[in-house]
């Protein structure tokens, strides 16, 4: 087997050792494609933290070693107390119409377009070569996080506090390939989407009838699709951070998120958005903080409360120990003073944003999300909680670029990247709707 | 309960999905050029010389000896362009040691202690060592004192 294809196959270790989590009985009520996507996105978050945690110890890196702990604590999770007596039954099925049917088949169609993007090298990203890639590449070669390389002083671009999932999962793929592959890791985009695509129409479907559920799904698969192509997305965090943020917002907006085991699956999809990328740790800390407060009367608060929020302190509090231990950082950098803002650019920031998002296909992927929001009858007051994580990013977005006297071609660069968690959020507020007979 | 799926909102979630859908398949390139493997991960990047430096970097990965030292200047000398390809090469040269002629679009100087120097761009009319490689990208010299 080629190394490329060897690099790719061996990322099936994430949805091996996911997958005994996602057996359990708790987690019965979403069909196997869901589960199997859910698989890949919390087995991605396990084998993740135990490299960290391998990493923390000063113990060298072996890929069996790693997914079958990774595999092991997938079920020791299920000792928890992860089901629940008051757990709603799954809803009833009926037989899909065709017009119902349209949508699973647009978003298979939107996956398979974006994995002919990127093997036609159309929607790799240039951070792939001068970030992601060599510090994964070094990593693999030292077998951890080598701080040696980090500490280069002319690799202060490489950002050594950056979250390590993605660096760690893709050093994890070199070591079982015996190399990077520049090629195989494009091919991440069109995988994480493929899992975004199984998992997100059952997630969904707990909040909201089946046609509006795969609907919603087709139009965030389709959007994201569009959107890897438009601002070269592949090789990246973003389907990474898509992956982790649409799955955690759909199930806290679900009718699983009531449970002890659809907690512990957001807590656990809230950790990957942490280890991924920095704005993921506000996305989570204020997921957890809406959650908690919207859904107050339908939960036991200190539970939830620690199955959404440990596994995230776990997996980020191990990165920063691994940084304070090693002298490496002791937390995030910043770009600046924490205060000290060029409020005299917010006019500027926000046309050079919208400008971006203009240019990231006249801005169409967030309009369609908004134009179903403004047309869905009767919203719920859970639409509350992925409009106002919306806002939350938008504002720790801009409130970033403001830390520049100038941040113009940052922006231009940047901004139809990070901004496009947004649409799923959109599309998300859109089915929380009051569920309608006839 | 039963199963609505019409209405405004169902036909801009469907209707909105199939058009980008569309639009991303109207963007792809020829389905013959889709099936041949692209030379590079970089081949159809908006960064036009981002596919030319990687194949000159995979050709000098093969030419340079590991461990050695190596900087990448461009022709003409260039600070934002070398701070590129400094970067560049630190993840397509792992087994060398980079040496980046720029940084933060400041010359650094530091190709004067480099053993290999990779000219990116035209052959240099002073050449600056002996040539041990010659791409249409670019040509990748051992210098005679480093």
């Amino acid at each position: 087997m080629r190394p490329g294809h060897l690099w790719l196959v061996s990322l099936a270790c994430c949805p091996l050792a996911g997958w005994p989590l996602l057996a359990h009985a708790g987690y019965k009520r979403f069909s196997r494609p869901c589960r199997a996507g859910l698989a890949a996105a919390v087995g991605s978050v396990l084998v993740s933290g135990w490299m960290t945690f391998f990493a923390l110890a000063g113990i060298a890196w072996r890929p069996a070693a790693i997914v079958v702990l990774a595999g092991l604590t997938a079920f020791l999770l299920r000792f928890l107390p992860l089901e629940d007596s008051s757990e709603p039954a799954a809803p009833p099925e009926f037989p899909a119409r065709r017009a119902e049917r349209l949508a699973p088949g647009v978003a298979v169609i939107s996956v398979i377009a974006a994995f002919a993007a990127t093997a036609s090298a159309a929607a790799t990203s240039p951070d792939l070569l001068f970030f992601w890639g060599p510090k994964a590449q070094a990593f693999a070669a030292a077998r951890t996080v080598d701080t040696s390389f980090l500490r280069e002083p002319f690799l202060e671009y490489m950002h050594a506090s950056y979250p390590p999932l993605v660096t760690n999962l893709y050093a994890f793929a070199s070591i079982a390939a015996g190399r990077f592959a520049w090629g195989a890791a494009t091919f991440v985009f069109p995988l994480c989407l493929a899992a975004l695509a199984s998992a997100l129409p059952g997630l969904l479907r707990t909040a909201t009838p089946r046609g509006t559920a795969w609907a919603a799904s087709a139009l965030v698969v389709a959007a994201f699709g569009f959107l890897g192509n438009e601002v070269d997305v592949a090789g990246n965090g973003e389907p990474w951070l898509w992956l982790f943020e649409t799955l955690a917002t759909a199930l806290l907006v679900g009718g699983a998120a009531t449970t002890g085991a659809g907690q512990l699956l957001a807590g656990l999809l809230l950790a990957g958005a942490v280890s991924t990328k920095v704005e993921g740790l506000p996305f989570a800390v204020a997921a957890a903080i809406l959650f908690l407060a919207i859904r107050r009367r339908e939960l036991r608060i200190g539970r939830a409360a620690g199955f959404l929020l440990l596994p995230g302190v776990v997996s980020l509090g191990a990165w920063f120990a691994f940084g304070a231990s090693r002298r490496l950082f002791y937390g995030y950098e910043q770009y600046g003073s924490f205060l000290d803002i060029h409020w005299n650019e917010l006019a500027r920031v926000l046309s050079s944003i919208a400008s971006a998002l203009w240019s990231a296909g006249w801005t169409l992927p967030w309009l369609l999300p908004v134009a179903a929001l403004l047309a869905a009858p009767g919203k719920t007051r859970l639409a509350a909680l992925p409009l106002i994580l919306a806002a939350v990013l938008t504002g720790f977005f801009v409130f970033t670029y403001l830390h520049l006297p100038d941040s113009s071609r940052w922006i231009e660069w940047s901004a139809g990247r990070v901004f496009s968690p947004l649409l799923a959020l959109l599309a998300i507020a859109s089915v929380c709707v009051r569920q309608q007979s006839g | 309960m039963r199963i609505r799926s019409g209405g405004p909102q169902y036909f801009l979630l469907l209707g909105g999905a199939a058009a980008l859908t569309i639009i991303s398949i109207a963007k792809l390139p020829p389905p013959a050029e889709i099936v041949k493997a692209p030379s590079t991960p970089f081949d159809r990047n908006p960064a036009t010389a981002a596919a030319s430096d990687y194949r000159l970097f995979q050709m000098a990965a093969a030419a340079i000896p590991a461990g050695a030292t190596v900087s990448p200047v461009s022709q003409p000398r260039n600070a934002v362009r070398e701070t590129s390809l400094g970067r560049e090469a630190v993840g397509l040269l792992p087994r060398c040691r980079v040496l980046p002629a720029a940084a933060w679009d400041t010359a650094t100087h530091l190709e004067d202690q480099a053993k290999f120097l990779i000219v990116a761009g035209p052959r240099p009319s002073n050449p600056p060592g002996d040539l041990i490689l010659e791409t249409p990208e670019g040509t990748v010299w051992r210098r005679r004192r480093p």
